[in-house]
């Protein structure tokens, strides 16, 4: 505890030094001194009274003050109880300071860090085995060593796979990452390519080859569906022959432009049986599966002797020039 | 129904045509689509189709098991769309060598049956500016997710000259997607 500060009390100081000065006494009456006796030998320090106010105001503030408050002047809880020890310790640091002769092992500091971590796994092991192991571990423990060694014994043995990469493989691997990316970027843009098919389109295609099929005339005229044919396809419905030369003409020159465009070779047998076909049949035929665009392709060969010779050559004039007036 | 007992069935008269609709179940939407999009158009891609089955009829009893019988269609199918757009280019007076499939432009911009949004529109335009057979590398691989080894098998392209082919299928494709956005 911090020791309570007392004001200075104003009779102790001034005493025995002040002196009464012109000081008047009303009730002596007669008895009044003389006035060389009502001199007051009594004197204040010079501007006493002046300061005397301040001075008053002063102590009674300090008063206050150490009487309710110690305000500003409060020590910390337990001050005293810890200042002991603290100026003990203050005293052993300064008694190291002056102490130079304290030594380590050599490359100890080099060493502490490695034998801290050491010891700090060393507990962490002793941790583990304080645990619990898995069923069965040990039952299983020697057989995989065994394996173990065994791998290690046919790695040494094997130690390359064996496998080769196609000659220029590295050379392409990028290229072929980089298009596997940019194929993945585009698969999440566009999944599908957006064709679509009349309804009911894949059951009629069965049935119109196996119709095809089962006739072993076959003659490769496609079937057309007209709701949906391009432009170009509209441009001529089915056509009935009126006159059996131009239709034998016609026939004659699908005969020969069959046999001359299929690249594969079309069985002779085939060809044969194009003649062996009544030739009513072929107009049946014609009149309900070809259209205008064959008709434009079947011209190409009637107006190119060269290319099928003698084609056409058979049929009058007049008949031509009729027919195609009627058709064109 | 496995591939060998269509094939069997087909070489006994009696269940010929049998066999001949199970292959047609089996695979007909499969090689349209593939002839699809290499031909665009649906009524171009139907006749195509038609021709091939009518030939896989005519020779699938020559049909011998080395390969697999889907490779084999795919084949037929292939030699089929090469041979009709070639036909189609002599038509339009286009090269055989041409660098791309302009000559497409008209059956895609006729929209008959292409449902596509423009995603769809733009990557086929997009393949549009690829040659035939870098057009066929790309949707075999892109669309009918096929391995290089069965492209392989069914254009008699090594894989390494098509995964070359494939890529710079990409690379054109992401420089049109690049350049039209």
């Amino acid at each position: 505890m911090l020791p309570t500060i007392k004001p200075f009390g104003a009779k102790s100081i001034y005493y025995g030094t002040m002196k009464e000065n012109n000081t008047y006494y009303e009730n002596l009456g007669d008895n009044k001194l003389p006035n060389s006796l009502r001199v007051n030998p009594f004197i204040v320090p010079e501007n006493y009274f002046e300061k005397l106010a301040e001075r008053s105001l002063f102590f009674a503030k300090l008063d206050q003050i150490s009487d309710t408050g110690k305000i500003g002047l409060s020590i910390a809880k337990g001050f005293f109880e810890q200042q002991e020890s603290q100026l003990l310790g203050q005293i052993k640091i300064e008694q190291y300071k002056n102490a130079e002769n304290f030594k380590v092992p050599d490359q100890y500091f080099d060493q502490l860090s490695n034998q801290i971590l050491a010891q700090v796994h060393i507990d962490g092991v002793k941790k583990l085995e304080e645990e619990e192991v898995p069923k069965g571990y040990f039952d299983n423990l020697t057989a995989r060593i065994l394996n173990r060694i065994e791998e290690e014994e046919l790695s040494l043995e094997i130690a390359e796979p064996g496998f080769t990469a196609p000659e220029g493989y590295f050379e392409q691997a990028d290229d072929q990452i980089m298009a596997s990316i940019y194929t993945e970027e585009l698969k999440s843009k566009v999944e599908t390519e957006g064709f679509e098919v009349p309804s009911g389109y894949f059951e009629q295609m069965s049935n119109a080859i196996l119709e095809k099929v089962q006739d072993k005339k076959v003659i490769l005229m496609p079937s057309r569906d007209e709701s949906k044919t391009s432009d170009s396809r509209k441009r001529g419905k089915v056509y009935a022959w009126f006159t059996s030369a131009a239709a034998a003409c016609i026939a004659a020159v699908i005969g020969v432009s069959v046999y001359n465009t299929d690249n594969n070779q079309p069985l002779v047998t085939e060809k044969m049986s194009l003649n062996d076909i009544p030739e009513e049949e072929i107009i049946n035929y014609l009149s309900n599966y070809s259209d205008a665009s064959d008709l434009e392709y079947y011209a190409e060969y009637i107006y190119q002797p060269e290319e099928s010779k003698g084609v056409g050559s058979g049929i009058d004039k007049e008949v031509l020039e009729d027919y195609l007036n009627y058709k064109l | 129904m496995e591939d060998s007992l269509i094939i069997a069935k087909f070489a006994d008269e009696k269940t010929r045509e049998e066999a001949f609709r199970l292959l047609l179940k089996k695979y007909q939407q499969k090689i349209y689509w593939h002839v699809r999009r290499m031909v665009i158009d649906h009524d171009d891609a139907d006749d195509v189709v038609q021709d091939i089955f009518i030939k896989v009829w005519r020779n699938l009893e020559k049909f011998r098991e080395d390969s697999q019988l889907y490779t084999w269609l795919y084949r037929i199918a292939t030699n089929e769309c090469i041979t009709f757009l070639n036909k189609k280019k002599q038509k339009q007076s286009v090269s055989l060598d041409d660098e791309n499939s302009a000559y497409l432009a008209d059956s895609l911009a006729d929209g008959a049956y292409f449902n596509g949004d423009k995603a769809q529109l733009k990557l086929q335009q997009a393949l549009l500016t690829l040659p035939d057979k870098q057009r066929l590398v790309f949707n075999m691989k892109y669309f009918e997710d096929m391995k290089y080894e069965e492209i392989s098998e069914v254009l008699g392209t090594s894989v390494g000259a098509l995964k070359a082919s494939y890529h710079l299928a990409v690379k054109k494709i992401e420089n049109f997607f690049a350049s039209n956005d």
